[in-house]
């Protein structure tokens, strides 16, 4: 097997005096596509801070592609990795191509960044879009631009948190097919609805928030009696077709 | 906006500085054509009368094109910096804060040169106070975590400010009578003092360096208007980018405020219009904020002193008066 894409050792992360995980271990290969799973507040997104290099763990180490993260410089951690989450902002206006473009920073003054600009947007069909003000845009439409930003970044790892909270039903799975279409892209994904995160992941995650972890493949771990455990609720899975549905089940 | 149209109205407004100053020049008391002007300014020190005339008004015109350069550019970074339109050097209190160092050291009887250094000083120790007090939103644990650090940033600015302006007003109710006169002009904003030349061609200096370092970091700061995470995970050095910029602004406003006073409308619809006519890339947007910044100045000043010659009026009402209607009409259009 190669050499792991992501490679967590020994991770604390600690919000105030709570610990949120302890001993985290996990390795990530290359095109592998791994869903945190956990309640509110369980540390999912200051996971992704972490493994983005922008939080410093308590303790441990995070490789990425064997590099320590911690040690790398900006414009090499920005080779590596690129992040989503639903926090943009845009304070003045500017066409979406523009707002695209600056994933391309790295990347310095370069000829082929409008293509690889347009290219990411085609991947996420906003290609109509691409001369419109940021601004104008729906939620959703906002989201899939925020998407196809972090993939003109043309980092081999995606850091997405909650990528899809304001696509439709349909949207959701189109988008989340998308990032599920490549091969060599190495994803880590936070997501709610874990319907989606069992269509979309390989490996699957949970964190408790109390320090509590597990991880493995999405059979493995991405169970009805685990689901319940992990958020106090009693969480039935059904059979349909081929696939397993989640559902909140009844008590008593 | 193509680039290369953006790309031409930055060179228009680049003309039209070049030919406001070549106004401020021929318009005075005593007119002088064009053809004199430029013959005037190229060969200098010969013993004609607009030689004579020129070496009067040159130093001003030429502080008056850099105070509206370095405002602009000033204001231009801080409200993509904190992602606030409505930001200044004003409402930060940096200005507050070089006013009133710049005051004290005419209090004390310091020199131009000295001033200018106090003005400076006073701005950065604005500055200062301000990080401090929001050092929790700007450098705390939080603060990749996304959320913008601006809006408490401006509040404790605009405290400062508020406090900045007591500071003058007490200085300026315990000042004597006979002094009371120069010290309200020059907090209006004022160049009618403007007549070393040496002050004139270092402030120029002045607004060269701070405007190539703040254009080596346009780049970045495009990707920082979009949030800090976002920017840091595209490969930007967001603390020191931040760092060198707000540096950047404390000396372009510090420079700009004791030399001519505190000329607040120009830091602020600058780059409003810099905005309408180049859009929001920032590697267009300084300089033409900058060259914008020093048209109105320039345009503002030479209206100061001929609209009710021979009395002359504080520019730093006019560029408000002027600086309005622009705004507003800006504001429809959009």
């Amino acid at each position: 097997m190669n050499a792991p894409m992501i490679e967590v050792k020994d991770l604390a992360l600690r919000a105030g005096a709570r610990d949120l995980v302890r001993e985290l271990s996990i390795q990530v290969a290359v095109g592998e596509r791994w869903v945190v799973v956990g309640p509110n507040g369980s540390g999912k997104s200051t996971l992704l801070g972490a493994l983005a290099g922008a939080r410093r763990p308590q303790a441990g180490t995070i490789r990425i592609a064997g590099r320590a993260v911690d040690h790398c410089g900006v414009q090499e951690l920005a080779a590596l990795r690129a992040l989503v989450n639903d926090r943009w902002l845009d304070p003045f206006s500017a066409s979406v191509l523009d707002t695209v473009l600056t994933a391309r920073y790295r990347f310095g003054a370069e000829p082929g960044g409008h293509d690889a600009a347009l290219a990411a947007l085609r991947r996420m069909d906003c290609m109509d879009l691409a001369q419109r003000d940021v601004r104008g845009l729906s939620r959703g439409e906002r989201q899939r631009v925020a998407i196809a930003t972090a993939l003109a970044q043309d980092a081999p790892v995606l850091l997405l948190d909650e990528p899809t909270s304001h696509q439709d039903p349909g949207h959701q799975a189109w988008v989340l097919d998308r990032l599920a279409g490549r091969d060599d892209q190495t994803v880590v994904a936070v997501l709610h609805d874990i319907n989606a995160a069992a269509r979309f992941a390989t490996h699957v995650l949970l964190l408790s928030g109390a320090g509590w972890w597990r991880a493995g493949t999405r059979r493995d771990v991405l169970t009805a009696a685990a689901l319940s455990t992990l958020f106090g609720a009693r969480i039935d899975v059904t059979a349909a077709g081929h696939t397993e549905v989640f559902f909140i089940g009844q008590d008593g | 906006m193509s680039e290369r149209r953006a790309r031409a109205l930055i060179w228009l407004f680049a003309a039209a500085a070049a030919l406001s100053l070549v106004a401020s020049l021929m318009i005075g008391s005593v007119r002088l054509n064009p053809v004199a002007v430029v013959a005037a300014l190229l060969k200098p020190g010969d013993q004609s009368l607009s030689s004579a005339i020129l070496a009067l008004r040159l130093p001003r015109a030429v502080t008056a094109l850099a105070v509206g350069g370095l405002l602009a550019l000033s204001g231009s970074v801080l409200q993509a910096l904190l992602r606030n339109p409505l930001a200044d050097p004003y409402v930060l209190g940096i200005s507050g804060g070089a006013a009133c160092a710049a005051m004290l050291a005419i209090a004390a009887g310091a020199g131009v040169f000295a001033t200018h250094c106090a003005g400076v000083a006073g701005a950065l120790a604005a500055l200062a106070v301000l990080f401090l007090l929001a050092r929790r939103a700007l450098f705390g644990a939080e603060h990749l975590s996304g959320d913008s650090p601006s809006s408490s940033m401006l509040l404790v600015g605009v405290m400062m400010a508020s406090f900045a302006a007591a500071a003058l007003s007490l200085a300026l109710s315990l000042a004597p009578a006979g002094r009371l006169r120069p010290m309200v002009f020059w907090l209006l904003g004022d160049l009618s003092g403007a007549l070393d030349p040496v002050a004139a061609w270092t402030s120029l200096a002045v607004l060269a360096i701070c405007g190539w370092s703040a254009a080596r970091d346009a780049a970045a700061l495009n990707l920082m208007m979009r949030g800090d995470l976002q920017a840091f995970t595209q490969g930007v050095h967001v603390d020191r980018v931040r760092r060198r910029l707000v540096i950047v602004a404390s000396i372009a406003t510090g420079w700009a405020v004791a030399l001519a006073g505190a000329i607040g409308f120009v830091g602020f619809v600058a780059p409003h219009l810099a905005r309408f006519a180049v859009g929001n890339d920032q590697r267009r947007t300084l300089p033409a904020s900058v060259l914008i910044g020093s048209v109105l100045l320039a345009l503002g000043d030479l209206a100061a002193r001929t609209v009710a010659a021979p009395a002359q009026l504080p520019v730093g009402v006019l560029t408000v008066m002027i600086g309005v209607p622009l705004f507003l009409w800006q504001l429809r259009r959009q």
